[in-house]
C-alpha cells in the first residue's frame, strides 16, 4: 500500500482519512482529491494501489471514479468511505468494482482492521448489501441472459450470502456451517467478485447490444 | 232505406244528417288512435334503422295495422246503416290491411333478429295471401273462413313457426334470445289475444262480447311492447336515445291534434286555435315531455355529481383507499351488479363488451382494470353515453393525480435536500466529533448520534422495510457492537416471524430503540452474555434486552434516553417495560404493535 488515493469533498474527512491511512501504513504515499474532476486527473497522472472514495462529491458521484479506476487501474484495491449506508449507492458502488466499504464513523482501529481484512480478501458486506447480492443473482438466475458459467453462485457461497442477509455475522456463519473464519471470507470475496465479473458481462452485453463493440 | 226483421219487412225514407266530431263514439276515436299509434311506432324504428330489413317488416305490420283500423273506425260506428257500396271499400280496406299485417308479422319473423333466408324471399308471404285477398273482394271464395280467417290463422302459425326458427337460431346467443323472447312475447300475445277473444267471443260464445273496436286494441301490446323493448334489449340496436326522437314526433301530433280539437270541437277561428293550441300544448307537452324523459331514460347521476368525488378520491392518501373509492364511485354511477377486475393489461380507454352487456374500465395507477357487468343491476345495457363518461371521469382523475404526483414529488425533493443538508453538515461534525475527542464517553455518544442520523435520514427519503430485515440488520449491528465491546451476544429471535412491512418511521424508531437498549446494557451491565429475544404475539413486537448487572446496582431509574424511547413508542402505541423482578439481570422489553 505504496501510493494511497483518497477522494472526498470535505477537508476534515480528507485529513481524518489521512490520519487514518497514516498510522496504518506509515510508509505510504498519500494524494487527495476533493472532486471527480481532481481524481481523473490524479488517476492519470500515477497509479495506486489504495483509493479510498467517498460516494457523494461535489461535481458528481463517487461511483464514477470508481469506474475509472477499475477500468484503467484494475489492480488497485478501491474502498467506499462514507457515512451513509444506504445500500443503493453503495451496491451501484459495488457493481463499478469497489472492494469493499467502511463507515468513516468507525473506530479509527476497525476501520483499520476492516481495511487490512479488504486487502487480506475479506470484505464485508452487510444483511441489507446481502440482500441485495440475494436479489441480484435471483434476478440474474430468471433473466433471458444466458448466465456466464463464473458468475452463478456455488450452493455453499448461496448459503453464505442468505446467513449474511440475516445478519449472522463471519464468526456466527463459520460455527453454524463449521467451516474456518477465513474460508467463510473467501467466499464473501468470491461473491464481490462474481458480482463484479457479471455487471462487467452485463455491461459488455449491453454494449453489444447497442452496437458499440 | 229497407229493412227485415224476420217477420215484417219494409222500406223507409231515411236522410242521414250530419255529425259533428263530438258526436263521435269513443270506440271511433280508440280505433284511429291504435292505428295513428302503430304507424307512429312502425315508422319511428324503420325512420332510425331504414336499412334495416326487421325495422323495415315491423313498419309494413304498423301502417298495415293502420290501414286495418281505418275500415272498423268508420263502419263499427255507423248510427243506423252505411250505403252498400262503402261499406264494401271499408271492408275490403279492413281486410286488406289484416292481410297485409299478417304477412307483415310472417316477414318480420323471416327478418328479425336474424334474416334466415336472402331479402327477396321476404316478398314470398305477400306473393302467396294477396291472391287470396283479391278471391275474398271480389267474392271469389266459397265464405268468410276461406276468404279471411283460413289465410289470417295460417299466417299466425306460420309466424309462430318462424318464431321458433329463430329462437333456434339465437341458441348460441343468450343476449340475443334474451330479445327475442321480448319480440316473440310482445307479437304473439298481442295478436294472439285478439284471436283468442274474437273467436272465444264470436264462435265459443263463452266470454262476453267485446266490441272489435276495442279488441283492436289488444295489437297495441305488440307496439307498445317493442317500443319498451328498444330501451331494455336494445332491439334493433337502437338504445334510450331513440325515445328522444319518439317523444319528440309525439309532442308533434299533440300540436296538431290539440289545434283540430280546437278548431273542430270549440268552433274557434283557425288563426286563435293555433295560437291556443301551441300554448296548451306548451303547458302540456312539455311537462309531460320531461315527465316521460325522467322515465324512460332514468334519473341518472349527473357528471356534476362524480365531479366533486373524483376530486376527493384523488386526495386520498392512500393507493388502496383510492382504488376502493373509484370502484365505490363506479357502483354509485352505473349501479351495474358487479366488478370484476379484467386481466392486464386491460384497455386503453373504456369499452363496450358483449354488446353492452359490460363496460371494461381502463386501469390506472391505482386500480386495475375493471369489469362492470350488467347497468343498472341488469335493467339496462351500457351504451356510448357511459363510455365518453367514463373516460372523461377518467381523464379528471389522471390529471388531478399527476398534479398531486407533482405536489409529492416536490414534497420528496424538498425531503431529500433536508436529507443531504443533515448529512454533509451535521454528519460532518459528528464526524470531526468521534474522531477528535478524546473522551470515550464522548466518542461513543456522538457515535450513536451518527447511527441515529442515519436511521433518521433513511426515515425521511428511505423506504420501510420488513420487519425480519429489520432485525437481521439489528442483529449484524449488534454483534458489532458487542465484538467491540468485548462482550458476548445471545440473539435469541425467532426465525418465523411473520411477514410485516414495517413504515419508514416505525422501522426507523425500532431501530433507534434497539441501538439504545443495547447501549443501557453495555454501559451498565456486567458479565455475559447480552441477551436478546424477540417474538411476536397478538399485543405486536415484543423485543427485550437481558443482562446481568453487578450485584451492587441493584437501583437504576429509566434515563433520558429510555424515556425519550418510551415516548416514541407510546406515539406508535406500544411501551417500555423494565423488569427489575430479578435482582441480578436488567431485563427492558419494548412492544410495538404492528
Amino acid at each position: 500500500m505504496n501510493r494511497v488515493l483518497i477522494v472526498d469533498d470535505l477537508q476534515d474527512a480528507r485529513e481524518l482519512l489521512t490520519e487514518l491511512v497514516t498510522a496504518g501504513f506509515p510508509q505510504a504515499h498519500i494524494s487527495t482529491a476533493d472532486s471527480v474532476a481532481a481524481a481523473q486527473a490524479a488517476i492519470a497522472r500515477q497509479g495506486f494501489d489504495l483509493a479510498l472514495v467517498d460516494l457523494s462529491l461535489a461535481d458528481g458521484f463517487g461511483t464514477e471514479v470508481i469506474a475509472l479506476l477499475h477500468e484503467q487501474q484494475p489492480d488497485c484495491m478501491t474502498v467506499v468511505a462514507s457515512i451513509h449506508d444506504d445500500d443503493e449507492r453503495l451496491f451501484a458502488a459495488l457493481q463499478a468494482g469497489a472492494s469493499g466499504y467502511l463507515l468513516k464513523d468507525q473506530p479509527a482501529e476497525l476501520t483499520l482492521r476492516q481495511l487490512q481484512n479488504i486487502a487480506d480478501g475479506q470484505p464485508p458486506l452487510s444483511p441489507a448489501m446481502a440482500r441485495r447480492l440475494v436479489q441480484y443473482f435471483q434476478g440474474r438466475q430468471q433473466s433471458d441472459v444466458a448466465p456466464v458459467v463464473e458468475e452463478a453462485l456455488t450452493p455453499r457461497e448461496r448459503e453464505v450470502l442468505g446467513l449474511l442477509a440475516r445478519g449472522f455475522t463471519l464468526s456466527d456463519i463459520a460455527r453454524q456451517l463449521e467451516i474456518s473464519r477465513h474460508t467463510v471470507g473467501d467466499h464473501v470475496k468470491n461473491l464481490y467478485r462474481k458480482l463484479d465479473i457479471s455487471s462487467r458481462a452485463q455491461a459488455a452485453l449491453h454494449a453489444q447490444r447497442f452496437g458499440l463493440t | 232505406m229497407h229493412w227485415s226483421t224476420g217477420e215484417e219487412s219494409g222500406r223507409a225514407l231515411v236522410t242521414p244528417a250530419g255529425r259533428s266530431p263530438a258526436e263521435l263514439p269513443l270506440v271511433y276515436w280508440f280505433q284511429l288512435a291504435y292505428g295513428s299509434l302503430s304507424c307512429l311506432i312502425g315508422c319511428w324504428v324503420w325512420l332510425l334503422r331504414p336499412s334495416e330489413w326487421g325495422a323495415r317488416m315491423f313498419a309494413v305490420t304498423g301502417s298495415c295495422f293502420a290501414l286495418l283500423t281505418l275500415g272498423p273506425a268508420i263502419y263499427s260506428v255507423r248510427g243506423l246503416a252505411l250505403q252498400g257500396d262503402l261499406f264494401r271499400l271499408l271492408s275490403s280496406l279492413n281486410h286488406l290491411g289484416a292481410i297485409l299485417f299478417g304477412c307483415g308479422l310472417v316477414a318480420l319473423m323471416l327478418s328479425y333478429p336474424r334474416l334466415l333466408l336472402a331479402p327477396r324471399w321476404l316478398a314470398l308471404p305477400f306473393v302467396i295471401f294477396l291472391p287470396t285477398f283479391v278471391l275474398d273482394a271480389l267474392r271469389l271464395a266459397p265464405n268468410q273462413d276461406w276468404g279471411m280467417r283460413i289465410p289470417i290463422m295460417s299466417q299466425m302459425l306460420l309466424a309462430i313457426a318462424l318464431g321458433g326458427w329463430q329462437w333456434r337460431r339465437a341458441r348460441e346467443d343468450a343476449l340475443g334470445r334474451a330479445a327475442l323472447r321480448w319480440v316473440l312475447l310482445s307479437s304473439l300475445v298481442g295478436c294472439g289475444l285478439f284471436v283468442f277473444l274474437m273467436v272465444g267471443s264470436t264462435l265459443l260464445g263463452s266470454l262476453p262480447p267485446i266490441p272489435q273496436g276495442y279488441a283492436l286494441g289488444l295489437f297495441l301490446v305488440m307496439y307498445i311492447g317493442l317500443a319498451l323493448g328498444v330501451g331494455r334489449y336494445r332491439l334493433f340496436d337502437l338504445d334510450r336515445w331513440a325515445y328522444r326522437v319518439l317523444i319528440w314526433v309525439a309532442g308533434a301530433f299533440l300540436v296538431l291534434l290539440l289545434d283540430s280539437v280546437l278548431i273542430a270541437g270549440l268552433h274557434l277561428a283557425p288563426d286563435s286555435a293555433l295560437a291556443v293550441a301551441l300554448l296548451a300544448s306548451g303547458w302540456m307537452y312539455f311537462p309531460l315531455r320531461q315527465w316521460l324523459l325522467v322515465r324512460l331514460l332514468g334519473a341518472r347521476r349527473p357528471l356534476e355529481d362524480a365531479l366533486g368525488e373524483i376530486v376527493a378520491l384523488a386526495l386520498l392518501p392512500e393507493s388502496a383507499a383510492r382504488a376502493h373509492r373509484w370502484e365505490a364511485l363506479l357502483q354509485q354511477v352505473f349501479a351495474p351488479a358487479n366488478i370484476v377486475p379484467l386481466p392486464d393489461p386491460g384497455p386503453p380507454t373504456a369499452a363496450l363488451l358483449d354488446e353492452g352487456l359490460a363496460l371494461a374500465v381502463p386501469a390506472h395507477a391505482d386500480s386495475r382494470a375493471l369489469r362492470l357487468n350488467l347497468r343498472d343491476s341488469g335493467r339496462g345495457l351500457f351504451g356510448p353515453e357511459d363510455v365518453r363518461f367514463t373516460d372523461n371521469l377518467l381523464s379528471l382523475l389522471r390529471q388531478t393525480q399527476l398534479q398531486q404526483a407533482g405536489l409529492r414529488a416536490a414534497a420528496q425533493g424538498e425531503r431529500q435536500r433536508l436529507a443531504q443538508d443533515l448529512h454533509d453538515d451535521l454528519g460532518s461534525r459528528l464526524l470531526m466529533l468521534i474522531h477528535r475527542t478524546r473522551d470515550r464517553e464522548l466518542t461513543g455518544i456522538a457515535r450513536e448520534a451518527m447511527a441515529d442520523l442515519r436511521s433518521i435520514l433513511s426515515a425521511i427519503d428511505g423506504p420501510g422495510a420488513s420487519l425480519a430485515d429489520v432485525l437481521a440488520n439489528g442483529r449484524a449491528e449488534a454483534s458489532a457492537r458487542c465484538e467491540a465491546a468485548g462482550r458476548k451476544l445471545d440473539w435469541q429471535v425467532s426465525e418465523e416471524l411473520p411477514l410485516h412491512w414495517l413504515s419508514s418511521h416505525t422501522r426507523s424508531v425500532l431501530e433507534r430503540c434497539l441501538r439504545e437498549l443495547l447501549t443501557n446494557a453495555l454501559k451498565h451491565g456486567a458479565g455475559d452474555p447480552v441477551a436478546i429475544d424477540a417474538r411476536v404475539d397478538s399485543a405486536g413486537l415484543r423485543l427485550a434486552v437481558t443482562n446481568p448487572l453487578p450485584g451492587a446496582e441493584a437501583e437504576w431509574a429509566m434515563g433520558r434516553g429510555l424515556r425519550g424511547l418510551a415516548r416514541r413508542l407510546a406515539a406508535l402505541g406500544g411501551q417500555l417495560n423494565i423488569d427489575r423482578q430479578h435482582p441480578s439481570q436488567a431485563r427492558v422489553e419494548l412492544v410495538l404493535p404492528l
